[in-house]
């Protein structure tokens, strides 16, 4: 026998393949780090400080969170995180509904009728360069404070980029299907709604994936500033205290949230659309 | 309906796209002449970059940007089924080279869906049974009957290209198109398609145009083939009065016959076989330094044509090898 022994490198260099418990052990260690050098600081600050602000132990910051997930509100009545969440996951979810059907819609006919193209892909590249923020006081100003404007920032955020690249999938699509499926004898609407729509949605799905982080951040902007309720509004409202105690929670609850939405979006993509992506397969 | 004589007749047609760095026109297809009659299985061969494609595209009606060349007798023609060429419809079938299925409808559902494009929704709803009865006969008949409900992903390349197949003749084309179906699938697979390919076409009697640029495929399968090539002479000679290397589009520089005993798949071995694939592939034409001028090209399908301009043909005599002869100008 001849068999030669190569090794393999366990971390360094390209050829390396760390074992799975190795992989794991990996990608815990700098929330470990992060996680350890908070409480040491932390803990040290308090020490010096019993009033410490900035950065407050877990047992602050779990005493305060108590308060604000499980204690209804003098004011209103409502517990105020469930309240903050329910009103900024509407928004989000009105924002991004209208968002993806804009994008599907739109980028549907840029892609697949050259008249549409001619006429809005220009139009779309135009938006597409506004800087969201910049419009926000025409829409406060148009829309007014309340819930239509926050709603219509997230779509403008969110729309542009997604009708172009929906235009973009869209138009691989159909690149060699369409005269394909003229003889087989398909009308323009049947391409439309029966042989490209169908394709178009995991593509969509994918796309809102990525456009979710834009979704998030306009959000909050909205709601920093103007809102009355929502988590944009509550963290910017603690601030004025310094009360890290509360935002450091909100944070982590949409870093939560965030995986949530993305967790569900796949979900959908691999049990309802398992044939996505794999015609390159010969 | 009335049933032409020929299921393509292209005269004198010329493609010309302009050159996107210089804004001048280069001519891709110079002056072509095809005719086709029911029945045929012809293989358009040509090197690369010959405009096979997009001969095709023209005939298919997704290219309609082609010229027709003015000679004695009028204009020339471009008829498919004696009509000029139309859109995309369900007179002409296509199979195209990848990924030619439906990724998001099962099998089953990619035979059927030219019968339900056919029918009302209704009828669709009441003769669902019927429907699928049917695509399941047209499944048997590429073999592939026990993997109707699979998903085309779940298939091979091959297979893949088989009900590609059975979804076009579902529609019942006049004329299959195929654009190089099997260049992407291995050695043994491409030559079981072949055979499968060769055996529905004598069963079914279908007109069939291959695109491929592979001689020994060529061979194989066709009952015609014919060589579109830009590698020619004529009499504007090499270079034009400014001292500028003529560019010459593309033309059907052979145009043969292939006799049936040489075809089938156990002749791969013979002596006649390796005979044609040689003669085509050391021939004038199929290599850019191996030209023949345009009155000697080798015509010799009794449906071969070549109608010649004053330019490319100063003696006016034509070709000698064809059945036809005329010598028209511009």
């Amino acid at each position: 026998m001849n068999a030669q022994k190569i090794r393999v490198p366990r971390f360094w260099g390209m050829h390396a393949k760390p074992s799975y418990a190795l992989s794991l052990m990996l990608s815990l260690v700098l929330f470990i780090i992060l996680v350890a050098a908070y409480l040491f600081f932390s803990s040290a600050r308090n020490r010096e400080n019993p009033d410490e602000k900035l950065m407050p132990t877990p047992t602050k910051m779990f005493t305060s969170f108590k308060k604000v997930a499980f204690e209804a509100d003098v004011k209103t009545g409502k517990v105020i995180f469930w309240n903050d969440t329910f009103v900024s996951l509407r928004r989000l979810f009105i924002g991004a509904t209208i968002a993806c059907t804009i994008a599907l819609m739109i980028g549907m006919n840029v892609a697949l009728f050259e008249g549409m193209n001619a006429l809005l892909l220009n139009f779309l590249r135009f938006w597409n360069m506004i800087p969201p923020p910049v419009l926000l006081p025409v829409l406060f100003i148009v829309f007014g404070v309340e819930e239509v404007s926050k709603i219509v920032l997230i779509v403008i955020s969110m729309a542009p980029a997604m009708t172009l690249a929906m235009y973009t999938s869209v138009s691989k699509i159909a690149g060699s299907q369409i005269i394909r499926s003229f003889t087989l004898g398909a009308s323009q609407l049947e391409i439309v709604y029966r042989i490209v729509l169908p394709q178009a949605l995991p593509h969509l799905i994918e796309i809102l994936r990525t456009s979710l982080g834009i979704a998030w951040y306009s959000l909050i902007l909205a709601e920093a500033l103007a809102a009355s309720s929502g988590i944009g509004y509550r963290i910017f409202l603690v601030r004025r205290y310094l009360a890290m105690d509360v935002i450091i929670p909100y944070a982590l609850w949409v870093v939560v949230l965030g995986y949530a939405m993305n967790f569900v979006l796949g979900q959908i993509l691999a049990r309802g659309f398992s044939w996505h992506g794999k015609q390159e397969k010969s | 309906m009335q049933h032409p004589q020929y299921h393509i007749l292209l005269e004198n047609l010329y493609r010309r796209f302009p050159n996107p760095k210089t804004g001048l026109l280069t001519t891709v297809l110079e002056n072509v002449d095809l005719k086709v009659s029911p029945g045929e299985f012809v293989v358009l061969l040509g090197p690369s970059g010959c405009g096979k494609s997009t001969l095709f595209r023209i005939c298919l009606g997704a290219d309609l940007g082609y010229e027709l060349g003015v000679d004695q007798e009028g204009e020339g023609k471009a008829l498919i089924n004696g009509a000029p060429i139309q859109l995309p419809d369900t007179t002409r079938g296509l199979v195209p080279q990848k990924y030619p299925l439906y990724p998001h409808l099962s099998v089953l559902q990619n035979v059927m869906i030219g019968l339900e494009f056919k029918h009302s929704m209704f009828h669709r709803f009441t003769h669902h049974k019927q429907l699928k009865a049917e695509a399941m006969e047209y499944l048997r008949m590429v073999d592939l009957a026990q993997h109707a409900d699979k998903m085309p992903y779940q298939l091979s390349g091959g297979q893949q290209q088989r009900v590609a197949i059975a979804q076009t003749l579902i529609t019942s084309p006049g004329i299959v198109f195929m654009d190089e179906p099997f260049g992407a699938l291995d050695a043994s697979t491409r030559e079981r398609v072949q055979l499968f390919m060769l055996e529905l076409w004598e069963k079914q009697k279908m007109t069939v145009v291959f695109v491929t640029h592979d001689i020994a495929e060529a061979v194989i399968l066709g009952s015609r083939i014919v060589l579109l090539s830009q590698y020619y002479t004529d009499d504007r000679g090499d270079v034009d009065n400014f001292g500028k290397p003529i560019q010459r589009g593309s033309k059907i520089v052979r145009d043969i016959p292939l006799s049936r005993e040489v075809l089938p798949m156990k002749a791969k071995g013979e002596p006649a076989f390796a005979a044609m694939v040689r003669d085509i592939n050391e021939g004038a034409g199929w290599k850019p330094d191996h030209r023949r001028h345009v009155r000697d090209f080798d015509l010799t399908h009794p449906n071969s044509f070549s109608t010649l301009t004053e330019h490319e043909d100063k003696t006016g005599l034509g070709n000698g090898n064809m059945h036809k002869k005329r010598t028209v100008s511009v």
